[in-house]
């Protein structure tokens, strides 16, 4: 029977084009994504490697704090360093100082962006060679305060030159420096992308550190010292000089950590990637699935006569499981190649060194498994039913299936449906978040089980006007369409799920952006917000509030600061020694409230120093009354254990607006005495009364001017900023979900041919009877047209619905309005109409091509 | 003949017009027509410069042995193929002048087909069926004729019916009437009962020449059945792609007459 699997495939070669494509596509997807996450941790890996190459020991702070954006470390005191330097077996150390600063290039834009691409560093040019993984490759080290190395790529990008002067920001300040000297990472222009400013180290401590405060120590052993024993005299070294709270590192330890670390967050990456991997895989199994079930029901009569002479229904069943394995091994091994192309297309697309993919064997064989596997369990059922096919089929007139409208099917179809539905707007209505996702997925499943006996009525629907619009074509094509509604739903579900994911991101992005629109508009009563473009992830320097807030035009200047801290609500209760909760506080003044229209339910917000404000939930959940302590340690935190402590001034509902600012609010006095370089995240701005924003406007810009990194946004551009946020997402996910929809085009075109080749004689008796070329064409395309919108139809549905329970049961968590993009989404049906005809093109072209006369006489 | 065909359906379109039976031109007309199949020595020339004049208004069988010619001069007479070399004509139209698609407009518009088998679109209804050459063109059926071609069938009762849903007889009646709705120049019939039982035959046989001598049409059948082509004005005899012999008022019995001596 392999003889007749093969003799099959080969027979039906061309019929499986669209099958292996679909299979291809969906490995090379799965493939690239793998490959691109190995060559990336191995990129990561060398460059880590490089970097530590020669350290042989790092002190560090034992004190982390978690927060969104990952663990956050506290520095050591800059003695140390001395301490360090003077140990037994140190050959030399020195500080490493490192934190946010940008390049402002020529035209006064900031160079690279933390928040979308590799990190902006500022940090401290070390002279030890064995410490610093950069090459000053014209110029010199900086020796003196205003003076910079700036990294090969930077330069570039920007295009300075030794002896430029040149803007830095960073969150403390925005200065000028002078270019001394530019630096190469090994033969890389910069590390993975990152750029570069270094300074002095007294510079550095300045601009991106905490005074007496550094990130780390570096050291490097003495000749013939082993890092694991350097290690252990630092220890010694720090516990004489009574160090508390740091730990030694060997230089091994330290670049396992950070290899580990980054792969860590990679894996994001690449799971978030391998979600749209599989999904492009699983629209794939429908149209394999159908590829065989038509492929089985063409060859009817061939497999009854298998069967009529003897073979047995294992060895029909066989035949085609062989054929669907061959198949998807071809396709997978294609598929595969593809994949390394995809991976050093993006390869290049994330800036990673050329031509050094690497490649796993354990990738090579995720990849390939999946579409072998995938594959034969597409075909499972239609290889069952090819063996259930009676001998005496071979004698008979081969029907065409058009069953589908089975009962049974329609009604568990139904009920899955209708218990989805309800499951979802109990859970939405509720407030349960996994009710609500699993009735979506039972609506799913439920959609899948209708589907078939949906299709007939739907496409009579759906074609209706097409036949009266275009008459005879537009009658056929409603027929055609409505004709297999097996054939027809496998079809349109493929699309279904596309164009479902699509819809709900749309609609869930909508939501998002015009909720956040009526927060703006019902609670804030300010002006301006000024921010440094990062989407919160950087700050600004606390002068620019200062500055605006000597403006004339303006009346009210509220700057809001963030960070992770450790905050005990009951201090002085025997646990000393603990710092308390990892919480986000946040700074603020009187003004924020005001501004943001917070209500503050009990005392007031009028922050003073050792005052903090915290919201009703907090205050709840802690039994906290005004005037109760809390105790508010920064990382690095400058002042005393007992001067952390502050009184609960007022608590606030922050349930109007979207969040409020944070739990927990400290006063900015507190928080510039913990912290001196602190800075601001946002700074809202309102104007006098009887100034306008046109008028003030262009006086704030101006003021702002030399903070290259601050941005002055009105309401209206604040809105945009954040919606723009999001788009960046909403894009980033539509184009994930571009090849799951580019196959379920690939499955229109598949049966589209198959049913033509099916149909051979029929449409040679309508070109004899006098069907134009350009007709057939046109209602061949007007088929897929209609299965096309019925799985638009189907997928906007279930987008739609989806949506709106998700967003109804997130409505506390700032999803406080459901919205339809309408516009975009009727874009996106007419896109996946005009796609549904370009997939019936070449079937079309063909179908009308043929000689009529052997169309006629095709047996 | 018994009932000449006296009142041709009218049409504001005298070419669309089937021309009377008397001193009218021919409807149809092949000259020196010849077909060859492959090249060099294993060529089969199944035409060899066939020389047919089809009288309009009648009832034309063309008769012969299996693999004598007839389906491919019927498919080169109707436009369905091309001719080796020669000529074939469809009123004083040239078909060999005609593009593919002049070709298809053609036989959309002046020319009726009844295929042996699978003549009907099986998604489509009856009704459909009939009318598709007319929906094809775009136009409106003429009601009065649709409706006396119709009720030629006897099937007024089931034109919503699927083709499935309908006999092998009926299947064809059907064919006939769509072949007869766009009022034709010319239909052309390859063995239309060469698939059915001997009544059913007969039905769409008796179909035929009513509309031939009723309606005025002008129908050419393929058949090699002696008993169907006693049902034609005029029988056409072939053998090995030439015209071997012509009989006026066919009989079965004089027909099969004729087969034999073919036969000895
Ligand atoms: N497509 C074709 N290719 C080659 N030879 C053909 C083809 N069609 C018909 N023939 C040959 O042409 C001759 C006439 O065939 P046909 O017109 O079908 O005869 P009939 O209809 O009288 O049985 C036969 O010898 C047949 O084998
Ligand atoms: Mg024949």
């Amino acid at each position: 029977m392999l003889k007749v699997a093969i003799r099959g495939l080969l027979a039906h070669k061309w019929r499986l084009l669209t099958t292996f494509l679909a299979v291809a596509l969906g490995v090379a997807f799965v493939g690239g994504v793998l490959v691109l996450s190995d060559t990336m941790n191995k990129s990561f890996d060398d460059l880590f490697a490089d970097v530590y190459r020669d350290t042989d020991a790092v002190v560090r702070s034992t004190e982390t704090i978690g927060s969104d954006f990952g663990d956050v470390r506290a520095g050591v005191p800059i003695e140390l360093v001395d301490v360090v330097r003077a140990a037994d077996g140190v050959a030399a150390a020195d500080p490493s100082i490192e934190g946010y600063a940008r390049v402002v290039d020529k035209d006064g834009d900031p160079v690279g962006n933390p928040a979308m691409g590799a990190p902006t560093f500022g940090g401290n040019w070390t002279d030890i060679d064995e410490l610093n993984p950069f090459d000053i490759v014209d110029g010199r080290p900086p020796e003196a305060p205003g003076e910079i190395v700036i990294d090969r790529g930077t330069a570039k990008d920007a295009g300075y030159e030794v002896g430029d002067r040149v803007t830095v920001q960073t969150q403390a300040a925005a200065e000028e420096f002078e270019v001394v000297g530019i630096a190469a990472f090994g033969t890389a222009d910069s590390p993975g992308g990152t750029t570069y400013v270094l300074w002095t180290i007294d510079e550095a401590q300045r601009l991106v550190g905490e005074p007496d405060r550094v990130a780390a120590v570096a050291a490097v052993a003495e000749d013939g010292l082993s890092q694991a024993e350097l290690a252990e005299r630092i220890e010694a070294a720090l516990a004489d000089a009574g160090a508390e709270r740091v730990e030694v590192l060997t230089g091994e330890e330290i670049t396992e950590e950070t290899q580990t670390e980054i792969k860590e967050s990679l894996g994001f990456l690449t799971t978030f990637l391998l979600v749209f991997a599989f999904i492009a895989v699983f629209v794939g199994t429908f149209v394999i699935y159908n590829s065989f079930a038509i492929i089985v029901a063409q060859r009817t009569r061939e497999l009854a006569l298998l069967r009529a002479i003897g073979a047995r229904r294992r060895q029909v069943r066989r035949a085609v499981v062989v054929e669907a394995l061959l198949i998807g091994l071809v396709g997978a091994v294609v598929g595969f190649l593809g994949g390394l192309g995809l991976a050093t297309f993006l390869g290049d697309f994330f800036d990673l060194p050329p031509g050094s993919l690497a490649v796993l064997p354990t990738s090579v064989a995720t990849a390939l498994i999946t579409g072998v596997v995938v594959t034969v369990a597409s075909a499972a059922v239609p290889a069952w039913r090819a063996s259930r096919v009676r001998p005496v089929a071979a004698m008979r007139d081969v029907s065409v299936d058009t069953a589908g409208e089975s009962r049974i099917r329609l009604a568990i179809g139904l009920v899955g449906v209708v218990v989805g539905v309800t499951a979802v707007v109990v859970g939405a209505v509720g407030g349960d978040l996994p009710t609500v996702g699993i009735g979506v997925a039972v609506v799913f499943l439920g959609l899948l089980f209708v589907s078939p006996g949906l299709a007939r009525p739907v496409s009579r629907v759906l074609g209706a006007p097409l036949a009266r619009l275009a008459g005879a074509t537009g009658r056929l094509a409603q027929v055609n369409a409505g004709r297999n509604p097996k054939r027809t739903s496998a079809t349109a579900q493929a699309l279904m799920i596309g164009v479902g994911l699509v819809s709900f991101v749309f609609v869930i992005n909508s939501s998002i952006r015009l909720s956040i629109d009526r927060t703006l508009e019902e609670s804030f009563t300010g002006d301006f917000v000024i921010d440094s473009g990062t989407f919160g992830v950087v700050g600004l320097p606390p002068q620019i509030a200062d500055e605006v807030a000597e403006l004339p035009e303006v009346e009210v200047v509220a700057p809001v600061r963030w960070s992770p801290a450790f905050v005990d609500f009951a201090p002085g209760e025997g646990d000393e020694g603990d710092l308390g909760d990892d919480t986000g506080v946040a700074g603020a003044t009187a003004g924020a409230f005001e501004l943001l229209d917070l209500l503050v339910v009990e005392g007031d917000a009028d922050l003073g120093p050792g005052e903090v404000v915290v919201n009703v939930d907090t205050a709840e959940d802690h039994g906290l009354g005004l005037g109760d302590e809390v105790r508010v340690s920064f990382l690095d935190d400058r002042r005393p254990e007992e001067a952390r402590v502050a009184r609960v001034a007022g608590i606030y509902d922050d349930t109007r607006a979207a969040g409020g600012i944070g739990s927990v609010v400290v006063s900015l006095d507190d928080w510039s005495a913990a912290l001196p370089n602190a800075s601001d995240i946002q700074v809202f701005v309102q104007l006098a009364d009887g100034v306008s924003v046109a008028e003030a406007e262009p006086v704030i810009e101006e003021l702002v001017e030399p903070y290259a990194t601050a941005e002055v946004q009105s309401v209206e551009e604040y809105k945009e900023t954040l919606g723009s946020q999001l788009d960046i997402l909403l894009n980033l996910v539509i184009g994930l979900l571009v090849l799951a929809i580019v196959i379920a085009m690939l499955g229109i075109a598949n049966t589209i041919a198959m049913s033509i080749l099916e149909r051979t004689r029929e449409l040679g008796l309508l070109r004899a009877v006098g069907m134009r070329r350009r007709q057939l064409r046109a209602a061949i395309r007007w088929e897929a047209i209609i299965i096309a919108l019925y799985g638009t139809v189907l997928g906007l549905a279930f987008g739609l619905f989806g949506g709106w329970g998700v967003v109804r049961v997130l409505r506390d968590d700032g999803f406080t309005e459901f919205s339809v993009p309408v516009a975009t989404l009727a874009v996106l049906a007419v896109l996946a109409a005009v796609l549904g005809l370009v997939s019936a093109w070449l079937p079309a072209w063909r179908a009308s091509r043929m000689d009529v006369l052997d169309a006629v006489s095709t047996e | 003949m018994e009932n000449p065909a006296a009142t041709p359906p009218t049409s504001g379109d005298l070419q669309d017009a089937p021309a009377t039976a008397t001193a009218a031109p021919p409807a149809a007309r092949a000259v020196k027509a010849t077909k060859v199949y492959g090249q060099g020595p294993t060529a089969v020339v199944a035409l060899d410069e066939i020389d047919l004049d089809v009288e309009a208004g009648r009832f034309t069988a063309i008769m012969g042995p299996s693999g004598s010619g007839k389906s491919t001069l019927m498919h080169c007479m109707a436009g369905l193929d091309y001719l080796t070399s020669g000529q074939v004509f469809i009123g004083d139209q040239d078909l060999g002048a005609l593009s593919e698609d002049e070709l298809t407009l053609l036989r959309r518009d002046r020319v009726g087909f009844v295929f042996q088998a699978f003549n009907l679109v099986p998604t489509l209804s009856a009704i459909e069926n009939i009318t598709l050459p007319l929906t094809l063109a775009g136009r409106k059926p003429d009601q009065g004729w649709l409706d006396s071609v119709v009720a030629a069938t006897g099937l007024a009762d089931r034109l919503d019916h699927r083709p499935s849903e309908l006999s092998g007889g009926q299947q064809q009646r059907v064919a006939v009437a769509r072949a007869l709705v766009s009022r034709p120049q010319i239909i052309f019939a390859d063995e239309p009962t060469g698939n059915l039982d001997s009544r059913s035959g007969s039905e769409i046989l008796e179909f035929m020449r009513r509309a031939v001598q009723d309606m005025g049409q002008t129908i050419v059948m393929v058949t090699h059945d002696p008993v169907a082509a006693s049902y034609a004005d005029v029988a056409i005899f072939l053998a090995d792609g030439r015209i071997v012999d012509r009989m006026d008022q066919p009989t079965a019995e004089r027909v099969l007459d004729r087969i034999k001596r073919f036969g000895e």
